[in-house]
């Protein structure tokens, strides 16, 4: 199993599972069209779900991936991740395929060919006030759902095995077009607004 | 010396140290010690034509700084970013900072010896960080003055030439050198960033 330690430093949210958050194997979206979203690109700042503040600079790059560097802020401030991710819209939902880089300067995992072989998929939404929020998948929600034959995915051994969705994509993007797919991704771990 | 192209990017003004390089790093003598005063998020300071970049400044366990400075997409200027290594240190009443390259847009920088290191003097005035570099010709004076060992090597590039200025002191000399109270007056201005306050 593989330690999420960006989870560790940012996405407080998964502290207590400490492992690497449910992947998919196919990038969600891969039927839709996968262009980088615009809106994202520049600067945000805001709090973990603890409370903990972080900057995430969205740049674009060559070849329709986007970078995300995302410093912690604050007092005793000393983690930072580089992330590469995709963007895609199912319908009315936006989602990012996350891929962990580098967690303060190491490949996660401590060695890139352990990487997980999929993307994590982020649920994102943008409020009227141009809040925007993150939104993993809920690790024991995604578990169930694959023993339960919604999607079909495997789950390693153990309470902290991680969970893959194997799901070819058109399976993939229309589960994630129900409400049932979309009822996966837990509350949001990280809240920003966007610096102007 | 090499350059780094991150600089140009993000730390544009570091470039024009690029000019005097030290065989040492400053403070080996005496020792580092993070200046706290540095930790939080910088903004290098706009201008008409680029958005200012944001410099991230995190300090580690071990006495050292990791910097990671974004410079957004602007005109034909892809983003980039870029990490730094930083040392600090206090000689007199004068402030040095060793800058090293460690990436640019997460490509490990391979730079070793004496060009890998960037010395800077550094000043603080409330939330105005300003960076000094050796100045390359009141640097060149110093050494044929004799007051500093170093080499100058003439260089040529196309009709005309350049100079390369290395300081070849050894750590210690090279430390008493810039305790000195005018030691500042080697350096020229590079670059001013301004502090974000931290979030509430």
């Amino acid at each position: 199993m593989n330690k999420f330690r960006v989870v560790l430093a940012v996405m407080a949210a998964l502290l207590l599972s400490a492992c690497y958050p449910p992947v998919t194997r196919s990038p969600v979206g891969t039927t839709a069209a996968q262009t980088p979203d615009p809106v994202l690109l520049g600067t945000w700042k805001g709090n973990s779900s603890d409370g903990k503040p972080s900057y995430f600079h969205f740049l674009l790059q060559r070849g329709g991936t986007i970078t995300a560097i995302i410093v912690e802020s604050g007092p005793k401030a000393e983690d930072w991740n580089y992330v590469t991710l995709t963007t895609a819209a199912l319908g009315a939902n936006r989602f990012m395929n996350a891929r962990m880089l580098l967690s303060n300067g190491i490949p996660e995992g401590g060695d890139p060919a352990v990487q997980p072989n999929g993307t994590v998929p982020v649920l994102y939404r943008i409020d009227a006030k141009g809040v925007l929020t993150l939104s993993m998948m809920d690790e024991a929600a995604t578990k169930a759902a694959i023993r339960a034959g919604k999607i079909k995915g495997t789950i390693e051994k153990g309470d902290m095995g991680d969970a893959v969705i194997t799901a070819a994509p058109a399976a993939l993007d229309k589960f994630l077009q129900t409400p049932a797919g979309l009822a996966l991704f837990a509350n949001p771990f990280f809240t920003l607004k966007k610096v102007e | 010396m090499k350059v780094p192209s991150f600089a140009f990017v993000v730390l544009a003004g570091l470039s024009l140290s690029a000019c005097v390089s030290v065989k040492e790093p400053i403070g080996t003598s005496v020792g580092y010690v993070n200046d706290p005063a540095l930790e939080g998020l910088w903004l290098s300071a706009p201008d008409d034509k680029k958005p200012p970049s944001y410099i991230h400044v995190l300090a580690n366990d071990d006495n050292t700084f990791t910097v990671v400075g974004v410079a957004q997409k602007h005109g034909d200027d892809k983003a980039s970013w870029g990490v730094l290594q930083v040392t600090t240190v206090r000689l007199g009443a004068n402030r040095y900072m060793n800058v090293h390259e460690v990436s640019e847009d997460g490509k490990p920088k391979e730079a070793d010896g004496p060009d890998a290191n960037i010395p800077l003097l550094y000043t603080l005035s409330g939330d105005t960080l300003s960076l000094f570099a050796f100045d390359d010709k009141k640097t060149k004076d110093a050494i044929k003055a004799g007051r500093i060992e170093g080499k100058i090597t003439q260089n040529k590039f196309g009709t005309g030439s350049y100079d390369t200025v290395a300081i070849t002191a050894d750590g210690p000399h090279l430390d008493a050198f810039l305790k000195a109270m005018d030691a500042p007056d080697l350096f020229g201005p590079v670059m001013v960033l301004h502090r974000v306050p931290p979030p509430r």
